[in-house]
């Protein structure tokens, strides 16, 4: 196994009988590092984070997070790893700030800090204008930052990204990226599954790429 | 007008309504069936009716002439439940209009001819005279088994059953008008002409309680002793007779009020409810149905203060008060179930009731399970908030079983009390546990993610590949066990074993979704 990485990937691969839907992987990634997964469409690079994010388990090899293994429904991996990778399940009778509300909440033992928390996060994303509409009255792009949105308003040691620039402008991407350009600075390690130019140099360092089998 | 001008209009419509013929063949020829296709669909609906429909209809009929389904009939026939039912298809079939009216196309037809020169009576027409025929074929139908059952047990004369029939028939079409009078309504005129109704029926329901009844129809017609008008009378079935002629002249006028945006928003609505239920995928087809919520969104639903239980309460309770139409929908199924629950209890045929009670409770719940079903959704699907999966659906559980059991039991109690069906302590157990069993489906349903690839496995049987069924079943499987639970609940007074072995499915199968989650 790979040390010294808040992320460990020894011969990672996922396949579905004659399907590889990730080759072997290995790669560490150091604390308050941002790692860009880069790859062509089905070289899995959602695989890969469907694993970190514990929803998909391995056929081969070996992952940890933190130094301990992955599993979702251990309270402590939940807390320490944080995910979008597609559309979340909004709840429709929410509106954006009351959602972002519920979850903070849930994280932060503070109601101030959580209020704050959520209303700092549809600020910086350029939705707070946009706080008091439900989920269906969102265009595409506006979901995408919402779903961002409820990914980031939460404490979390990693983040991990599925294509984060998927319908969005070059402007609301480059507050994406000073969001996640802040998160990094305060210590929280980035993985980020990526086609963007912008994200790529924004974030040019640690580097993962994923050849389709 | 002169006699020219008459002429140049009929030639006009006349031209119109040619161009919109040939359209509609143009439209229709689309698919390319050729004769091999057309002779396999004739020979799956033969089958389809052979192996489904006929077994059904013979079980129906069975059922209807059984000592318990004659008895069912008699009661109905003898009391208010004539009037109950009417009235409640009328109404509903106003409601059902606001979301699925009669003058329906495909879309595109919607927006083609429907922007065209042709009229709405035109273009709509068709389809309007078809739902009518439907709806007063299905009500004559359902009438003229009853009554033949009734006939067949000595209950009733030959003549009786033809009049009700065609009463029934009467009846159909001013559902049928009624219907498309829920399409044209818009706002409080809709909000109106339902609650104003719905009103009167309460209160002629407390007032056929304690009120001095001698409602009849005709001179002839009052039942000794028993105040209850005889519907079979000339002069009641004259009034229908009559309803439903001038029904017929006012579709006409309804077709021209129809708002082609709205046509074609609901047209939309109906093919994707349609793809989805063709994928077996139901949930999806509900919520294409489901208001979206739009009121009270400055309303934080929030709390600022107090344990998580409370705020989630507090988001539940205002989630809810945000589609109030829904809601409004949920606490109507709510309160009819309650008021069914009393008559399953009581009624010789009860375990019929019983089914319909639970399945009015498991689609009235729908709208106070919003949460519940988010969080479901959640657990599937990964992690969102700060606490377990466990603890999250626990949180979300407690606001609708609340409301739920607090509507079901206070409904079913003062039903009891009005109408004075069963002991009001067993009426208001059986409204909790159907409740109960109600959100527990629900929450069973929310967990059950996509179809299992297995079930595309072919089953081969003498009688040909069964996997369909097993999809079906999956597909379908809360609204089976609500049925059996109701079922259940009803034969409560008899034996509890069905009721805990419902219990124990429901638990089963849950703990095992939860845990392949």
């Amino acid at each position: 196994m790979h040390n010294g990485g808040v992320i460990s990937l020894t011969n990672l691969a996922v396949t579905e009988g004659d399907v590889t839907l990730l080759p072997a992987t290995s790669i560490a990634v150091p604390r308050g590092a941002a790692l860009i997964v880069r790859g062509a469409n089905g070289a899995g690079k959602s695989t890969l984070l469907r694993v970190l994010a514990g929803l998909t388990k391995p056929s081969s090899g070996q992952a940890s997070i933190g130094g301990a293994a992955i599993a979702a429904k251990n309270a402590t991996f939940r807390a320490r790893v944080a995910a979008m990778i597609g559309l979340p399940p909004f709840a429709p009778d929410l509106t954006m700030i009351d959602h972002l509300a519920l979850v903070a909440v849930t994280w932060w033992a503070d109601r101030k800090v959580a209020m704050s928390k959520a209303r700092d996060i549809l600020g910086d994303l350029g939705l707070d204008a946009l706080g008091q509409r439900f989920a269906h009255e969102l265009s595409s792009g506006q979901l995408q930052l919402f779903a961002l949105a409820i990914a980031l308003v939460r404490p979390a040691d990693v983040v991990l990204l599925d294509e984060p620039e998927q319908r969005l402008d070059p402007d609301r991407l480059a507050r994406v990226i000073a969001v996640l350009k802040e998160r990094q600075r305060t210590g929280t390690t980035l993985v980020i599954a990526t086609h963007s130019p912008a994200l790529m140099e924004a974030f040019a360092g640690t580097e993962l790429v994923l050849e389709a089998a | 007008m002169s006699a020219a001008a008459r002429r140049a209009a009929r030639t006009a419509v006349a031209g119109q309504t040619g161009n919109l013929r040939r359209a509609l063949e143009v439209w229709q020829a689309r698919a390319g069936r050729d004769i091999g296709e057309r002779a396999y669909r004739a020979y799956m609906w033969v089958l389809a009716v052979l192996i489904l429909c006929a077994p059904m209809a013979r079980m129906l009929w069975l059922g209807l002439t059984s000592d318990a389904g004659i008895d069912l009939l008699e009661s109905v026939r003898s009391g208010h439940g004539i009037i109950w039912g009417v009235g409640a298809v009328w109404l509903a079939a106003f409601g059902v209009g606001s979301l699925r009216g009669p003058a329906m196309r495909p879309p595109f037809l919607v927006y083609a001819l429907g922007g065209g020169p042709a009229s709405r009576t035109q273009v709509f027409g068709g389809p309007v005279v078809r739902s009518l025929a439907t709806v007063s074929g299905v009500v004559g139908a359902v009438v003229l088994a009853g009554y033949s059952a009734l006939c067949a047990a000595g209950l009733a004369s030959v003549s009786e059953v033809i009049v009700a029939a065609v009463a029934g028939v009467f009846v159909g079409m001013i559902a049928g008008t009624l219907w498309l009078a829920g399409q044209v309504s818009q706002g409080w005129m809709r909000v109106a002409a339902i609650a104003v109704p719905a009103v009167t029926l309460v209160v002629v329901a407390v007032w056929l309680r304690f009120g001095p009844v001698v409602v009849t129809g005709g001179g002839d017609t009052l039942s000794a002793g028993q105040g209850i008008p005889k519907l079979l009378g000339i002069v009641p079935v004259t009034v229908v007779g009559a309803l439903a002629a001038l029904c017929l002249g006012v579709i006409p006028v309804l077709l021209n009020q129809l708002s082609l945006p709205k046509v074609l928003a609901q047209s939309q609505r109906w093919q994707s409810a349609v793809r989805s239920t063709q994928l077996l995928d139901l949930s999806q087809s509900a919520a294409t149905y489901q208001g979206a919520p739009r009121w009270f969104r400055k309303v934080p639903a929030v709390s600022r203060s107090g344990g998580l239980g409370l705020v989630f309460f507090r988001r539940s309770a205002v989630g809810l008060v945000r589609a109030p139409g829904r809601t409004m929908w949920g606490l109507l199924c709510l309160l009819a179930a309650a008021a069914l629950i009393g008559l399953s209890l009581s009624t010789p045929a009860g375990w019929v009731v019983g089914a319909a009670t639970a399945l009015l409770t498991f689609v009235g719940v729908g709208p106070f399970t919003d949460g519940l079903r988010h969080a479901a959704s959640v657990a599937l699907s990964g992690t969102m908030y700060g606490i377990s999966d466990e603890k999250l659906v626990a949180l979300h559980l407690f606001f609708p079983l609340a409301v739920i059991l607090l509507v079901l039991g206070v409904g079913a109690l003062c039903v009891g009390l009005i109408v004075g069906t069963g002991n009001p302590v067993t009426t208001v157990i059986a409204a909790a546990i159907t409740g109960i069993i109600a959100v527990l489906a629900r929450v069973n349903n929310a967990l059950k993610g996509f179809m299992p690839a297995r079930l595309y496995v072919p089953v081969i049987t003498p009688m040909g590949d069964l996997s369909a069924l097993n999809r079906v079943l999956w597909a379908i499987d809360a609204v089976l066990l609500v049925a059996v639970g109701g079922i259940a609940v009803a034969l409560l007074p008899t034996t509890p074993v069905p009721l805990l072995a419902v219990f124990a499915v429901l638990l089963l199968v849950g703990a095992r979704r939860w845990r392949a989650r």
